[in-house]
Order: structure tokens, then C-alpha cells, then sequence
């Protein structure tokens, strides 16, 4: 199978600081790679790279075959959608508003959304199932609806890879598993190929295909969430202690989850959460 | 769809207004004329009527009233427009179109133009290149690592425009005080009093071209609102629009008060009044905003003129009468955000 997008031996740095090095990623069509690791791990700085927003200082990002460096922000565009973390909004456009921005990057300079363009953002928002709120304030409705509006935005790009930045944090359990349900959805059927942070293993084994776990700069390990996810392997990622128990279910069959164990921090263990929760690079 | 019939609707009301206060402000003055000589002498420049009216009649329509209400029409549209796609632009409702310090520097031309000079073209050339270098001092204090990020916008903004009111306030020091500081004093309260034809002629191409220029990218200033990141993910070269912006709101703004000085409040408080009728989507908030601020500065300018037997100078009136009005708005729609 072709490949969508692949990293080769992606190696960065803010200055001195060397975020991670020698990264290897490939994904083909209908891919879900989660990347997990702790706070401050280079996650996001990760997908910036892939993006093209920072430019890595060696290796390289092949979109479709296409150095990612060689494309325009326009040609990128058309290729990448990215959908950040929350984010402040300074003005109550409409959803439909919002997700006409998709368009963009397929527009000329001087040119406003066509009745083509809007019969594509009336498709990306019945794709996530939010064409009844369309004409609502963006400001006006919940964190889980802003989330599935910011994806319809980026599918409205029509793009062949979809970035998420931690789309499921700060939501609430059932909007998780509906944005969760979205993307696993769109992967499936529109063959696109997502890359997804998140801070939940139970999620990357819900929706993934392949695994990243990113530590000290590195993938301390790739590869499908039943290999990847261990507890020993989320002991040393996270240095917590737990379980993962296999579930069957008349009605879907078996599931893993991931059961966290709390127990008394020690010293060492203090000592060893350095990177702080909300550093400009966390991810 | 019945939503987007109102707004049509709407937008056609809106356009109408500016027309009407045009209509009406031909007929506002000391010199009285009535509603038959003016359409006979207006239509006499197109059609073959025979001229039964003084020539007085003429020269008042076409020499004064008239260049006043256009140039009225053109700088309070162009002001509202440009501070309309700042304020998106800049992401913040607050932001008016003298943030990058264009008043600041026209204040400083147009007083060092009186100081030196004191003839009319002197003062407004004067006047449109201070005011075009404040802003052009302003972007390149900005320019970090080959981008313009917005915060270091406004603070370059700020920089710039307190180094041109200090070097004001050091002409104005200067200044021969029984005839040049009034002058200058006069020049910075912004009037349309002595608004001439030719006046028109020079000030009005580059507004209409700025005003033209903001229009046609106005969807792209609601992704520029999103901020940088943002925006760059959807496609944008953020740096190049936000270029094109500030130099098409510059040409507007500087054009402006080289000819009428400085007439503050419009550009801040109109786009509150275009976001509170058609709502945030700069598609329409633009086109609104023209409308809106044409018709606004016309009836200033009739306030100005009719309100007492000497003219009020504009820009008090626009600031007595906008700063109350303000409040009452950011008060209605908490902030101007929605």
C-alpha cells in the first residue's frame, strides 16, 4: 500500500534542546497511529513537525511521496488537516462559519466560498453529525461539539492525512467516545490517515492500529496497541503500576482496558515528574 | 434560507441609509435650496437643461456641498472598514484603525506641514507620508524571524505612536502661538469645513482603492482571526494577507485625516454596530461596515454644521457623541464579542 505519510529519521530541537531524534513513522491509507507518552514528551512538537509548522533539523516528512518542505502552505493544506488543542475563539461566527474556513486552502486569494464550497461544508458537517447545529454560535456550544465542528473544518480541507491534538481531553466521557467513534469512523471509510495524540492508553487500544510510545525522544516502542500497550511497557512510560484485563462482551466481543493502580508516590517518584503539566511544549 | 432573505433585505436597508443622508445633506446650510433646483441643477451635468438658477446655486451645490457629503461618505466608510478588519485582524474587538499609529504620525506631518509651510497641499502631503511612515516604522519594529506576530504589532504600534504625539507636542511647543498653534490645534480637532473639490480629488482614489482592496479579502480576515497557527494550518500565508491588510487600511486612514484630521471613535464604534445587526462573519460585516460608516460621518458632518451657527469640529462631535454610544454597546453585547 502507498504511503500517506512517512517520517524519516525526523530529529528536533528548540536551540539546545533536543526534543526527539531519529523518529521513523509511516501510515498508510485508513491508518489510526496514537502517540502516548508522559507531559512534556514532544508529542505535539511532533505533529508540528509533521504539519510543516516547525521544520525539522534532520530527517524529513514525505506527504503522499512529496517532501512536505517543497509544498506551499496552500499545497499543504489541501494534503494536512490539523486540529489543535482547545483554543480561544475572539468572535461567535456560526459552526457553518467556522467550517467554511476548510475551504481556504482550495480558493483563490480573492475569492469567497462558492455554492460548491458550501454544499462540501454541508457534507463535513453531516459527516460528523452536526448539521443541525450549524447556524449556532461556535462560542455557544460544548467542548464536544467544538471539537467535532473543528474536524468537520479540517475534513472540509479534504485532506488525505488528519492531525489531532489531544482532541478528547477536557471533554466529558461520552463526547470522548463520540469524537473517538468519529475518528475511527473516518479512517474506516474515507480511508483517511489519522495521527492522534493522547494521554489515555484505554483510547489508543479503543480506535488505533498502531501505537507510538514516545519517551526521552524516542519511540520506546511501535506497533499494534495489543504488543505495544503492556504493563510493563506503561510502567516505564508513565512509572505508575497497572493492570490490563481482557473483557468479553456478548455484543462487541473482547476488549482490553487498562486499569490504573494508586499507590503512595515516593520521592524518586516525585523527582522523576520534572516536566511541568502545562510547559509550552507539552504535549 | 428565510435567515439569508433577512440579511439580504437587511444589507439593501443598510446600503439605502448612507443614499438618503446624502440626499438630505445637500439641503442643510445657510444657503437654501429647494428640492427641484437642486435635482434640475444635478441632472443639468447630464441632460440639456437650461440654467434659470443663479450661479451661486451652482457653486454651492457642486464647489462646497457636495465634495463635503462625498468626502464625508468616503472617510467615514473607509474608517469603519479598516477598522473593522483590524479589529478581526488583531482578534480583538477594541482595536481601532490608528493602532499602528498612522493618527499619531499624520497628527505629527500635518503640524510640521502648518510649521513650515501652511499651504494646503504642503500640509496634507505632509500629513499622508508621516502618517504612512508611523505604520511602516511600526512593521518593521514587528518583524521578528520573518514574521509579524500580533502582539509584537501592537506594541511597535504603541511605540511608535508615543515617540510621534511627543514630537508633536515639541512642534506644538515651538509653534508662533498666535497663529500657527491655533492652526495646528484647529487641524487635529478634524473638520470637513473647508472640504474643496480638490480635496476630493486626491482623497478620495486611495480610500476608494483601500477601501476596494479590504473588501475583496474580507472572508480570509474571519481565518485570520483564528489566529497565526491556525490560519497557516488552513492554507494562509498569514504574513502577506496581514501585509495586504495594513497597507490597504493605511491608504485609508492616512488619505483620511491628511484631508479632514484626525476624527476618531468611527472606526471603533461602527464594526460593534455592524457585528450587533448582521453578526461576526466579515463576509458582511465589511460590506456593513462601509454602509454603516458613510452614513454615520454624513450625519455627523450635518451635526457639525447645522447644530449651532459655527461648525463643531468633527472630531469632538465624533468622540461626544460615540464614546457615550460605545459604552451603551460593549455594555449590550459584553465586550463586543458577540
Amino acid at each position: 500500500m502507498s504511503s500517506r505519510i512517512q517520517l524519516s529519521r525526523g530529529t528536533f530541537s528548540y536551540g539546545e534542546h533536543e526534543i526527539f531524534h531519529d523518529l521513523d513513522l509511516d501510515l498508510a491509507a485508513g491508518d489510526v497511529v496514537c502517540l502516548l507518552g508522559p507531559n512534556g514528551c514532544g508529542k505535539t512538537t511532533l505533529l508540528h513537525c509533521l504539519s510543516g509548522f516547525l521544520t525539522l533539523d534532520r530527517g524529513d516528512v514525505k506527504l503522499e511521496g512529496r517532501d512536505l518542505l517543497a509544498l506551499s502552505e496552500t499545497e499543504r493544506a489541501r494534503r494536512l488537516g490539523f486540529v489543535f488543542q482547545e483554543h480561544h475563539i475572539h468572535f461567535s461566527y456560526s459552526v457553518s462559519q467556522v467550517v467554511q474556513m476548510g475551504r481556504a486552502p482550495h480558493l483563490g486569494f480573492l475569492s469567497i466560498p462558492s455554492k460548491q464550497d458550501m454544499e462540501i461544508v454541508d457534507e463535513a458537517l453531516e459527516t460528523v453529525g452536526i448539521a443541525h447545529l450549524q447556524d449556532r454560535p461556535y462560542t455557544e456550544i460544548s467542548g464536544g461539539e467544538r471539537q467535532l465542528t473543528l474536524i468537520a473544518r479540517a475534513l472540509a480541507q479534504k485532506p488525505r492525512v488528519l492531525l489531532l491534538d489531544e482532541p478528547t481531553s477536557h471533554l466529558d466521557f461520552g463526547n470522548q467516545m463520540l469524537i473517538l467513534a468519529t475518528v475511527s469512523r473516518l479512517a474506516r471509510k474515507s480511508g483517511l490517515a489519522v495521527i492522534m495524540t493522547t494521554h489515555f492508553p484505554d483510547h489508543a487500544l479503543l480506535v488505533s492500529n498502531k501505537v507510538a510510545l514516545m519517551r526521552r525522544g524516542s519511540f520506546a516502542a511501535l506497533g499494534h496497541p495489543q504488543d505495544v500497550i503492556t504493563e510493563g511497557s506503561l510502567r516505564t512510560l508513565y512509572g505508575i503500576d497497572v493492570h490490563i484485563i481482557d473483557v468479553e462482551h456478548e455484543a462487541s466481543g473482547r476488549s482490553r482496558a487498562v486499569v490504573p493502580l494508586l499507590r503512595r508516590a515516593t520521592a524518586s517518584d516525585v523527582a522523576k515528574i520534572k516536566a511541568p503539566s502545562h510547559g509550552s511544549a507539552a504535549g | 434560507m428565510a435567515r439569508r432573505h433577512q440579511r439580504t433585505w437587511l444589507l439593501g436597508a443598510l446600503f439605502a441609509l448612507p443614499l438618503f443622508l446624502v440626499g438630505l445633506s445637500f439641503f442643510l446650510g445657510r444657503f437654501p435650496i429647494s428640492p427641484t433646483t437642486l435635482v434640475r441643477v444635478l441632472a443639468s451635468r447630464l441632460l440639456p437643461i437650461p440654467q434659470d438658477w443663479p450661479d451661486t446655486v451652482e457653486t454651492v451645490i457642486f464647489n462646497i456641498r457636495l465634495p463635503r457629503i462625498l468626502l464625508a461618505l468616503c472617510i467615514g466608510a473607509g474608517l469603519s472598514v479598516s477598522g473593522a478588519a483590524f479589529q478581526g485582524m488583531f482578534q480583538n474587538p477594541l482595536v481601532s484603525p490608528d493602532i499602528l499609529g498612522v493618527t499619531a504620525g499624520a497628527g505629527f506631518g500635518a503640524a510640521l506641514g502648518i510649521l513650515i509651510s501652511g499651504s494646503t497641499t504642503a500640509i496634507q502631503a505632509s500629513a499622508f507620508l508621516f502618517g504612512v511612515l508611523a505604520v511602516v516604522i511600526s512593521y518593521m519594529i514587528s518583524r521578528v524571524y520573518r514574521t509579524t506576530p500580533t502582539m509584537m504589532l501592537v506594541l511597535s504600534g504603541i511605540i511608535v505612536g508615543a515617540i510621534f504625539s511627543a514630537l508633536l507636542s515639541l512642534i506644538k511647543y515651538v509653534a508662533d502661538p498666535h497663529q500657527k498653534l491655533p492652526a495646528i490645534v484647529f487641524w487635529l480637532m478634524g473638520s470637513l469645513a473647508a472640504a474643496s473639490k480638490s480635496d476630493l480629488m486626491t482623497a478620495a482614489p486611495p480610500m476608494l482603492i483601500g477601501i476596494a482592496g479590504l473588501l475583496l479579502v474580507r472572508w480570509r480576515i474571519n481565518i485570520l482571526s483564528m489566529g497565526d497557527q491556525e490560519a497557516r494550518s488552513l492554507g494562509i500565508k498569514t504574513d502577506r494577507l496581514k501585509a495586504f491588510i495594513i497597507f490597504c487600511s493605511t491608504l485609508v486612514t492616512a488619505s483620511a485625516v491628511s484631508v479632514c484630521g484626525i476624527i476618531g471613535w468611527v472606526g471603533l464604534v461602527i464594526p460593534h454596530i455592524g457585528r450587533m445587526l448582521v453578526g461576526p462573519d466579515h463576509k458582511v460585516l465589511l460590506p456593513a461596515s462601509v454602509a454603516l460608516g458613510a452614513a454615520y460621518l454624513i450625519l455627523i458632518d450635518d451635526l457639525s454644521r447645522t447644530l449651532i451657527s459655527a461648525e463643531i469640529p468633527l472630531g469632538i462631535l465624533t468622540a461626544i457623541v460615540g464614546a457615550p454610544f460605545f459604552a451603551f454597546l460593549v455594555r449590550r453585547t459584553q465586550g463586543g464579542r458577540r
